[in-house]
């Protein structure tokens, strides 16, 4: 789960202005007629976040659950290919062809 | 071999073939050896499978590989024998779908283990493109890219080679433009067994980073890889290999430790973010988290705390660490103290304690009020919950500190305005009316509601014969009503011009017909003629007026039951008086044949909320005479009966309730379920109330610290009794009492308070209050 703050893409110290410009800029980037989930999102980012005392609330009760698919993502990020082993692809893809084809049920 | 049990009838079968070679025993054992090879490999046998379908084959030569024994020989890992197969040397396969999928998976495994070719004729696909394909993964590795496509030329789109062909390609474009490469890899078809290895790649080499890392099911050589085509670092690779230690299925611990072995990777600040949240669910890991990232706050200490509580939904402890934190905000130097933090958890606390602790949500509102006085919910909600504590005094003392702070604000204004209505103060519900549509002009209900009020307040300057003041209340209301829709407004106009018999009867006939004539019109006319102080009569002949004789129609019934609910409110007294006149007529309406159970229903529920006790039983004793099975009409039946009063129901009520609720939830009829089920709970809240053990129940410890020795040898001994000790040990002090059936351990409190007697404990005069014949069973004597 991405926090108000990653969704409406400000610092976690952002004041009311910037919040709200953040916010027009992403409905305007996802207006509803577009993406109606997104623009889902982004409104309910901006309305726990759109005061200062929203803000507090949100980091003093708040307890959400880390996202590690989003920070292993950030981490594994790739760089330049590197061309494998012929062996190393032989041997990746022979185990998956294999494994795939037992794992298919056999029928007459 | 009927029951199945091929294995005997092998041995059968054999025998009988060693005395005499007849055909059908022949027949018989391949099916039988066919058969029983299904059998083994249903068990995972496959190997045994194999032999048994090649003993079938041996005794049915003309029979074709089958797609199962060709499974079974893969599965049994005998690929040299599955390639001599296909090549053409042993009994000719079938071209089934496992057959070509067979096919496929030899060309692929063969580019690994050369020997599965022997026996293939150089003219076969396997065989013929081969070469090509492993010369373009070898280009391919060595970056000789122009070698690799002219190999993949050589391989044609209906060889087994051709996602091999399709994956090479897009391996090639991957250097040059990875989402490109992407794109080619999904253009594998779904059914080739190369597409399986397709789906992953292109999944974990996104420009973005792999999807789901965490939820990732790779195979060493795959993650490896992956590395590759991603260009990871060592760390990197380590890091996706043991991305699986992310996942809900580890401990906390191991996740905890996990992201702090990865830090440099992850990212400091990062990791620090998800190590403090997964303290909330692993408090354990405090002291792991101070050593990585240095010492939490006290504050921060007791926050966590208080959330840990929160995710167990243990509230009052939450509640307490909370408190804790608060206390701890207050320790802190002027200036870093967060008084608007402070507020916020002081109204945290509220909400937790709201439902169970009402006081002390009410306690930590005042206080956060003190240090954030600008919230105007926090005032809203001390007027709610000193009202549901039944402090109308404390509720109003919010409600006008709230008004002072917010004089404008439209939910306060609307709190205070029905406050003022409910304590019958006409003049400041106007009043407040009057700013609620200043501030808001089309508030329609409040313009509503100001012309009830200036009608209130007419009518109380009415009754105290103040008839100046009258008028001008009128005229206010007027006012407010400039089409004349009320018809209340102008029964009052009439009332206050009786002297004069035209304009009153032409105002009077105005308002009949405005409140749409009938039983609802006739029930105005009285209401209003009897709040000003007038008998009914006053207004005899002036009005149209119902003949006893008139014959009330559905709609008027309705139309009664919505103007019951305008005045239920009223004094039930003279909610009755209203209704005398017209009880002949609703004798007649009730048996109307038009109504249904549902107008039945609304009739009643109107006459419950009015109080109207008498009529409501002639009305749900007539519903229940047309809807027999109907489960409403025995509820508003026992309701009239015991006046809306549930401790009053009698053994027999309760019962049929118990049967009519039974009956609703049989019939969906959820609207009655919850009336019924609502009444139940009143009755068990007033039994607690009027005999809670607790109330006799205090100084029972202190009487324990008197317990002699030898008292409290009896009491102990109590225990080891049987039931029919324990009832003569109580029947001694209280004989009579209705004890079967009560459970052991409530008897064995009753022996103990007896026993007591000694030291004063009167067990007889305890249950003083308890009928000895008690009406209900030993469960409600509990």
């Amino acid at each position: 789960m991405q926090t108000p703050f990653e969704i409406l893409e400000v610092a976690e110290d952002a004041d009311d202005d910037a919040i709200k410009k953040a916010y027009l800029k992403k409905v305007k980037d996802y207006p509803p007629e577009r993406d109606k989930e997104a623009f889902q999102r982004i409104r309910t980012a901006f309305e726990t976040i759109q005061t200062d005392k929203q803000r507090r609330q949100y980091r003093l009760f708040h307890v959400g659950q880390p996202n590690f698919d989003a920070l292993l993502r950030q981490a594994l990020k790739p760089g330049a290919v590197q061309r494998p082993e012929a062996d190393l692809l032989v041997g990746a893809l022979a185990e998956s062809v294999l494994a795939d084809l037992l794992k298919a049920p056999v029928s007459s | 071999m009927e029951q199945r049990r091929h294995k005997e009838a092998i041995i059968f079968l054999k025998d009988l073939l060693k005395q005499e070679r007849r055909p059908e025993w022949e027949r018989a054992l391949a099916e039988a050896y066919r058969l029983r090879a299904g059998q083994v490999a249903e068990k995972g046998m496959w190997q045994e499978a194999a032999i048994l379908w090649e003993n079938h084959a041996k005794l049915c030569p003309t029979a074709e590989a089958s797609d199962e024994y060709l499974g079974w020989l893969a599965q049994a890992g005998q690929f040299p024998k599955l390639a001599q197969l296909l090549a053409g040397s042993g009994p000719v396969p079938g071209d089934g779908p496992f057959a070509r999928r067979l096919r496929e998976a030899l060309a692929v495994l063969a580019l690994q283990n050369e020997k599965l070719l022997v026996g293939f004729p150089q003219d076969h696909p396997i065989a013929k493109h081969h070469a090509f394909a492993k010369q373009a993964i070898r280009a391919y590795s060595a970056d000789r890219d122009a070698e690799a496509e002219e190999a993949l030329k050589q391989i044609p789109s209906r060889s087994p080679y051709r996602s091999v062909r399709t994956l090479v390609k897009a391996l090639l474009l991957m250097g040059q433009d990875r989402a490109a490469g992407l794109a080619s890899l999904e253009r594998i078809e779904a059914d080739s067994l190369c597409h399986g290895l397709a789906l992953r790649l292109s999944r974990q080499c996104q420009d973005g980073g792999p999807d789901s890392p965490v939820g990732t099911e790779l195979s060493p050589k795959q993650h490896t890889l992956v590395g590759k085509l991603n260009g990871y670092s060592k760390a990197q690779l380590i890091l996706s290999k043991e991305a699986k230690k992310f996942s809900k299925d580890c401990s906390p611990r191991q996740v905890f430790n996990a992201v702090l072995g990865n830090r440099e990777l992850l990212g400091e600040s990062a990791c620090r973010r998800a190590c403090l949240a997964m303290l909330v669910s692993f408090p354990e890991g405090v002291d792991l988290f101070q050593k990585a990232f240095g010492k939490l706050s006290p504050f921060e200490r007791k926050r966590l705390h208080a959330l840990h509580e929160e995710s167990r939904k243990y509230y009052p402890q939450a509640a307490l660490h909370w408190r804790e934190a608060f206390d701890e905000l207050k320790k802190r130097p002027e200036g870093e103290r967060g008084t608007l933090d402070q507020a916020l958890i002081l109204r945290h606390i509220a909400d937790l304690a709201r439902m169970d602790v009402p006081d002390i949500a009410i306690d930590a509102l005042e206080e956060s009020v003190k240090l954030d006085p600008d919230d105007r919910a926090s005032y809203v909600d001390l007027i709610k919950l000193c009202n549901n504590l039944d402090s109308p005094k404390e509720a109003q003392e919010w409600l006008e500190a709230g008004l002072r702070r917010f004089p404008k604000d439209v939910e306060l204004l609307t709190l205070a305005m029905h406050e003022a209505n409910r304590r019958k103060a006409y003049k400041k519900a106007a009043s407040l009316a009057k700013t609620l549509l200043e501030v808001d002009p089309i508030n329609s209900p409040a313009r509503q509601f100001l012309l009830e009020a200036h009608l209130g307040h007419a009518r109380k300057q009415a009754s105290a014969g103040k008839s100046h003041l009258v008028q001008q209340e009128l005229e206010q209301a007027r006012a407010l009503d400039p089409r004349r829709k009320s018809a209340a407004l102008c029964v009052l106009e009439g009332l206050m011009a009786l002297k004069d018999t035209d304009k009153a009867s032409a105002l009077l006939v105005e308002a009949w017909h405005k409140a749409g004539g009938g039983l609802a019109a006739q029930f105005q006319l009285n209401m209003e003629t009897l709040s000003v102080g007038l008998p009914l009569k006053a207004t005899g002949g002036l009005a149209p007026g119902l003949a006893k004789t008139h014959a009330a129609t559905k709609d008027e019934l309705l139309a009664l039951a919505v103007s019951l609910g305008h005045y239920a409110s009223e004094d039930k007294k003279r909610l009755a008086e209203a209704l005398k006149p017209l009880q002949t007529i609703l004798a007649k309406a009730f048996s109307n044949k038009e109504l249904l159970e549902e107008d039945f229903f609304t009739f009643c529920h109107s006459l419950a909320n009015a109080g109207q006790f008498d009529l409501l039983g002639h009305c749900a004793k007539e519903a229940l005479r047309r809807f027999p099975s109907a489960a409403s009409p025995i509820y508003f039946q026992v309701y009239a009966s015991c006046k809306g009063v549930a401790k009053r129901m009698s053994q027999w009520d309760e019962d049929r309730l118990d049967m009519a609720l039974e009956r609703a939830r049989e019939a969906n009829d959820r609207r009655t379920a919850v009336l019924i089920e609502q009444l139940f709970r009143k009755l068990d809240e007033a039994f607690e109330e009027d005999y809670q053990l607790d109330d006799f129940m205090p100084g029972l410890e202190e009487m324990h610290s008197k317990l002699t020795p030898e008292l409290e040898r009896r009491i102990m001994k109590l225990e080891t009794l049987s039931q029919a000790e324990l009832l003569k040990i109580v029947h001694e002090s209280v004989p009579g009492l209705p004890l079967k059936g009560l459970p052991r351990e409530e008897l064995l409190n009753l022996a103990r308070l007896a026993i007591m007697g000694e030291l004063g404990i009167d067990l007889k005069s305890l249950l003083g209050g308890l009928p000895l014949d008690l009406p209900f069973g030993p469960q409600k004597f509990r």
